[in-house]
């Protein structure tokens, strides 16, 4: 069952020097229990587009979408109180940055059960009892303790841990988390994937995780999207990306990787990615492919595989090209 | 281009996704003052009244100190019984109310500017050696300013300058020894941001002379914010001249001091009161402009700052 | 928290003290006292007589001693103009500047923290614009000037409210507002930026994901870490508008200490001026230490460290 299309998704951003059109149609669907990642470099549009969802996005930003359709309901012609009725309640938000994301003037108990007494409406002590339950299921001890601390007495990798309990509070239908290890220690990061997976298994929840890092991806992910400069360029089944990536770029992604462990961050692919300002022609990637050709100036097809796969390229089939490199 | 001129098969079709060329820093400095109205107002209305002050003995229709009991208290030129001979009427004395504006700006930017050197010497002095050397050096420092700020300076203004019997240089030193404490702040914590740069640190491998690295590493990149502070720290100290005036212990008559003809209009507040609104508004527009002026130079050379 | 309660008190200590040393010598670097109190026409018998009778003839570091030492039984001397007590002078004087400051406090608080977190969460709206040329005006606007155009126009285009003295409440309105305005600038333009910085946090945007209400997020999650700073400017405004009130309180002729600090400077009646001095910044020094406790007490990360 699908439970969230988003069809066409722009993200426009109002600038001094123009407006920059950081996200440019990006389509994405999620099914009830399964696992999307969304990875590219930084600035090239994953975590608007997971804000843009939920109507997060700063004061400068305008968001429009053909449908953005979650369990039924269209997000694009949701009310402010209907978004926010969905917002920690439906969808659940795991953040990158753990130092930063919890306030520093509340308690992690305040923090935890605020969303749940709002939603839920129920009596403190049913809160306190979830959010108890959570922590001591995000591998925390002493849960019990840890509800009268503040954000600035536990180290980074509780405090995920704790944002992570925040966005399951109310046993969300669909977890977003963005970049959710990226601020971490290596070896915490393994931990928090590991949580975030298991949970997700438990609570049969779809997720769409975003990150840079393709490891993340083939660790997490059922099906991926690979985005550049505004556009989802690859989408398909993590298996069939990694063994057959189409695109000039997510082959670059995958070559710039560590062979043996298909594990790191996005190498180097030399060039520059274009400026997003102004409307485009063409394919975005064309100033740093080695198989630009005049045509990539044009309009770009999609092409589309069975299984599911598919990529925005004038090139139909790269499979012989994955080889060369 | 450069990007891709490695890769000899893409260039020609990438032209027209190039990205903007940067502008110099001169550039963009010029571009945002250009469209900053509040900066542009600013310099306008000071370079209208520095050259009013600085060619008062041109401009000035009458002699400031020349006094004429008979035509005494003429309204300005707008109000009934006003003439074109006073446009802006005549004082107490029967003084020109216009010549003596003009002649006023010249106090209110003399002791504003040199009140603001002395002071902006002091507390940048201050606030590099506190935040280049650290430690010790910078608590005492930091206990000095501390201090500064603990004392009530108008009080402090107002009794040395009664004690020493006030003068132009006793209230230009006055001024430029009490308000050199946001200099001290502002150079202080600029600097602290800018001794672990690693220009900084090449500087002292390569053995510089610590007054030379301070005189040519640090203080050309503290500027920026030190003259931000000049300027709202020169209207201080115009406000402060004038208060000093007003209650008789700034400038001294028949020198015509905006806060003085304040006060000398305040006795005839029940029916003149145009004797003091003339003066009052040109102290108000001469330090709203220096003001808007600070605020534009901090906003161009920081945007971020006010966000 | 103890630690640091202990660190502020010592730190507080010594600059009272510090500052007790550089306003009496400054002060009496500034001038002969004996000279400036016998005043014109005094013959040398007469200063030798006033130097006598008020130790001027000692050394400098023994008169500071000594002085202090009195001082902090409450015995600042004798006042040389009103021949009373400087204790009973400004115990008399005190309680109308405070009055007139807290008032003006409040009058600068409420007009300045409510526009200032408007215009932050409305950035470059109409509000943001009016928080904006309040500030801009109110730096630059003489505050003896300001009071004298409210005299003008209350009290006599429109005689509304009265121009001096101190009998009853009306008394204190202009006194209030022109005090109080002078000190809003700098409350509002840091409530504005510090609500501007907050809002921008992390945890705002994660206070929005959990779904809960707006103007829960505005109040409970962000006007608490913005107001922290404020704490602080609202104390050292404070202090500012003390050491301001000489100016008002001539104009106005209110009885406080302003007043008296104006009247015994210009009677070179230096054991009043050096009492108000040293009164004035102790009552700065003491609200930045309470300051700083509050701002330890509303902020967890130094209240549990």
């Amino acid at each position: 069952m699908t439970m969230l299309k988003i069809e066409n998704l722009r993200i426009d951003i109002a600038t001094q020097n123009g407006t920059l059109h950081a996200v440019r149609g990006v389509d994405l669907e999620v099914e009830k229990g399964e696992v999307v990642g969304i990875v590219g470099e930084s600035g090239c549009g994953k975590s608007l587009t997971a804000m843009g969802l939920l109507g997060l996005l700063p004061r400068s930003a305008q968001r429009s979408a053909d449908r953005i359709r979650f369990l039924e309901r269209d997000l694009t012609k949701a009310s402010v109180a209907e978004l926010r009725g969905i917002r920690g309640n439906r969808i659940g938000m795991i953040f990158q940055d753990p130092m930063t994301a919890l306030n520093p003037s509340y308690t992690i108990g305040d923090q935890l059960t605020e969303g749940y007494l709002h939603h839920r409406k129920t009596a403190r002590k049913e809160a306190v009892e979830r959010a108890i339950y959570l922590l001591n299921r995000t591998g925390i001890t002493a849960a019990r303790s840890r509800l009268s601390q503040y954000p600035h007495q536990l180290s980074g990798g509780l405090r995920q841990r704790i944002v992570i309990a925040m966005a399951l509070m109310c046993e969300p239908d669909l977890i977003i988390a963005d970049e959710p290890t990226t601020a971490l220690d290596v070896t915490v990061q393994a931990q928090i994937l590991r949580l975030i997976k298991d949970i997700q298994a438990e609570m049969a929840a779809g997720v769409i995780i975003i990150t840079h890092d393709l490891g993340v991806v083939a660790q997490m992910a059922d099906r991926v999207a690979v985005m550049y400069a505004g556009e989802v360029v690859e989408a398909g089944p993590t298996h069939s990306i990694f063994a057959a990536p189409q695109h000039p770029y997510t082959i670059g992604l995958l070559s710039c990787m560590p062979d043996a462990a298909r594990r790191g961050r996005l190498g180097q692919i030399p060039g520059v990615v274009p400026s997003l300002i102004g409307e485009r022609k063409g394919c975005a990637f064309r100033t740093r492919c080695p198989h630009a050709t005049q045509p990539c100036r044009a309009d770009i097809a999609i092409h589309r595989r069975a299984g599911g796969h598919s990529w925005r390229c004038t090139i139909p089939d790269q499979t012989a090209n994955t080889r060369k490199s | 281009m450069n990007a891709t001129s490695n890769m000899p098969s893409a260039p020609d079709f990438t032209r027209d996704l190039e990205i903007v060329a940067p502008l110099t820093p001169r550039q963009i400095f010029l571009r945002r003052a250009r469209r900053h109205r509040g900066f542009l107002f600013g310099a306008g209305v000071i370079l209208v009244i520095a050259a009013l002050a600085l060619l008062a003995p041109l401009l000035a229709p009458h002699d400031p100190y020349a006094q004429n009991l008979i035509s005494r208290l003429q309204p300005p030129v707008w109000m009934d019984r006003g003439a074109w001979d006073h446009p802006l009427g005549t004082d107490q004395l029967g003084r020109d109310y216009l010549s003596r504006l003009f002649y006023g700006a010249q106090f209110s930017l003399l002791i504003g500017f040199t009140a603001m050197v002395i002071s902006g010497f002091i507390g940048t002095s201050l606030g590099v050696v506190a935040g280049y050397f650290g430690g010790r050096v910078d608590l005492i420092i930091t206990f000095l300013i501390t201090a500064r700020l603990s004392m009530p300076i108008v009080l402090i203004a107002l009794a040395v300058a009664a004690l020493l019997g006030s003068s132009l240089t006793i209230v230009i030193l006055i001024l430029g020894l009490l308000l050199w404490d946001r200099f001290a702040v502002v150079a202080r914590s600029k600097t602290m941001q800018l001794r672990d740069a690693d220009y900084l640190m090449s500087a002292k491998a390569l053995g510089m002379p610590r007054w030379r690295i301070i005189l040519t590493e640090i203080l050309p990149n503290i500027m920026d914010a030190v003259i931000v502070v000049a300027t709202l720290e020169m209207a201080h100290a115009i406000l402060l001249e004038a208060a000093l005036s007003f209650l008789g212990l700034g400038v001294q008559p028949p020198l015509p001091s905006w806060g003085l003809m304040i006060a000398e209009g305040k006795d005839f507040l029940l029916f003149e009161p145009w004797l003091i609104m003339i003066p009052g508004a040109a102290l108000l527009l001469l330090v709203l402009a220096i003001n808007l002026l600070g605020d534009g130079l901090r906003d161009i050379s920081s945007p971020e700052a006010r966000s | 928290m103890t630690v640091f309660f202990f660190k502020r008190l010592g730190l507080a200590f010594l600059v009272a003290l510090f500052v007790s040393v550089l306003s009496f010598f400054m002060l009496r670097a500034a001038g002969d006292p004996a000279i400036a109190m016998a005043g014109e026409g005094a013959t040398a018998a007469d200063i030798e007589f006033i130097r006598e009778q008020f130790g001027f003839n000692r050394p400098l570091l023994m008169q500071y001693l000594s002085w202090l030492g009195n001082a902090l039984t409450g015995d600042f001397g004798e006042s040389s103009y009103f021949a009373k007590p400087v204790s009973q002078l400004i115990s008399e004087r005190l309680p109308i500047t405070l009055g007139l400051g807290v008032s003006a406090l409040i009058f600068s608080i409420l007009l300045a923290v409510p526009l200032g977190m408007l215009a932050a969460v409305n950035p470059n709206s109409l509000i943001d614009r009016i928080a904006l040329s309040v500030s801009v005006l109110g730096q630059a606007m003489p505050n003896f000037w300001f009071a004298l155009m409210l005299i003008v126009i209350f009290s006599v285009w429109y005689p509304v409210l009265p121009a001096s003295g101190n009998a009853e409440w009306r008394h204190f309105v202009m006194p209030t507002i022109v005090l109080g305005y002078y000190a809003t600038p700098a409350i509002m333009r840091l409530t504005r930026s510090g609500m501007l910085e907050v809002l921008n946090a992390d945890y705002i945007r994660t206070a929005h994901a959990k779904g809960i209400p707006a103007s829960r997020v505005l109040i409970k999650h962000a006007m608490r870490n913005a107001i922290l700073p404020v704490v602080s400017i609202a104390s050292v405004q404070f202090g500012y508008m003390l050491g301001g009130s000489i100016i008002i309180e001539s104009i106005f002729a209110l009885h406080g200490i302003g007043q008296l600090a104006w009247e015994s400077i210009s009677r070179a009646d230096l054991p009043t001026v050096q009492a108000i001095v040293l009164i004035l910044s102790l009552i700065y020094v003491g609200l930045n230490f309470v300051a700083d406790l509050v701002n330890a007490w509303l902020d967890p990360r130094i209240r549990i460290a």
